[in-house]
């Protein structure tokens, strides 16, 4: 996932309005789908329709044009992407919601946005920021949209 | 014929509210290893060395290597499909997700998990049709009994016939 964060990007100095760095991953092919159904092995992949990620019949058959992604995907990587590339090692979301409104299909580019919404200090000292966020592929509207909320530590314990 | 299957899907499902049940297993893993919190990791393109390797976890002050919150996905299926059965004729597709984290997963622990339905309603949409709405609370326990996570899933349910004729 390439993310384009400024040098010096610091989560902690973010305000209320403030856009995120943007990461995008993509173009999206199946083994982008699959990396993500097959790890930990199967099976897991063939059941619930997960078919329609990776059989372009299996897709046709569900009523869609090609295979596409999976939205818990797209969540678990929201995750990965606050707790890794927005913030650092010690950073955690605490509370993430997505709503799955578009179809992401392959070829597509993925691109992950955030604006921060609210900002506090936790009486623990850490930061609490709320993040409205959403997906889409660099034109049309949304194909994700949510809310997360990530806790940074203070400094001294951020590493 | 289809929109019918679909209604007494959700009526068995309406049936089932705020029965707990053990939801069946995702991948069959409860158990965090190394072997599989390495690999849920790269599944999320995670490569960052605090997920791999645990002398760089144990540098950053971590216990174990980083496991990715969403490896809770691995433990339990997150809609109830089995539990409701679902007709051949409909297709399901995943609406929405709703997670809260409690607590770090570290490799050792050993999760398990409760499930719920808690919502089934039928609204109709342009694109597929009449759809089913399913929202079912899965809870998610390490071996202290300490609830780690929970995951709002909402799952849709529609007519592959009737959505293929609005193409």
């Amino acid at each position: 996932m390439h993310v384009d964060t400024e040098d010096g990007f610091d989560l902690r100095l973010t305000g209320v309005g403030d856009e995120l760095p943007i990461a995008s991953l993509g173009p999206l092919r199946i083994e982008h789908f699959c990396r993500y159904m097959f790890a930990c092995g199967v099976p897991g992949p063939e059941r619930d329709g997960g078919d329609v990620h990776y059989d372009m019949w299996a897709a046709a058959r569900a009523g869609f044009n090609d295979v596409f992604d999976m939205g818990a995907w797209r969540t678990a990587l929201f995750v990965e992407l606050a707790e890794n590339q927005w913030g650092g090692p010690h950073t955690r979301v605490t509370r993430i919601r997505n709503r799955y409104g578009g179809m992401v299909y392959r070829d597509d580019t993925l691109r992950f946005c955030g604006r921060v919404t609210a900002k506090e200090t936790a009486p623990d000292g850490s930061l609490v920021i709320d993040v409205d966020i959403w997906n889409d592929t660099g034109s049309g509207p949304p194909v994700t949209t949510g809310e997360m909320t990530i806790r940074v530590p203070r400094r001294a314990e951020s590493g | 014929m289809s929109v019918t299957a679909l209604r007494e899907t959700l009526e068995r499902a309406r049936s089932l509210i705020d029965q707990r049940y053990t939801p069946g297993e995702s991948k069959g893993i409860s158990e965090i290893t190394e072997f599989f919190a390495r690999d849920w990791s790269r599944g999320l393109e995670q490569f960052a060395d605090h997920y791999h390797d645990s002398e760089a976890a144990s540098a950053l002050g971590l216990r174990t290597l980083r496991v990715p919150p969403s490896f809770i996905q691995l433990v339990a299926r997150g809609p109830s499909y089995d539990v409701i059965g679902i007709p051949e004729e409909l297709v399901t597709l995943h609406g929405e997700s709703e997670y809260e984290f409690f607590a770090d997963l570290e490799v050792g622990d050993t999760l398990t998990a409760e499930a719920r339905i808690i919502e089934v309603t039928e609204k109709r949409s342009d694109r597929l049709g009449v759809m089913g709405v399913v929202v079912t609370l899965n809870e998610y326990r390490n071996q202290h009994g300490t609830v780690v996570a929970t995951h709002r899933w909402t799952s849709l349910m529609y007519s592959a016939a009737e959505a293929i004729s609005r193409l």
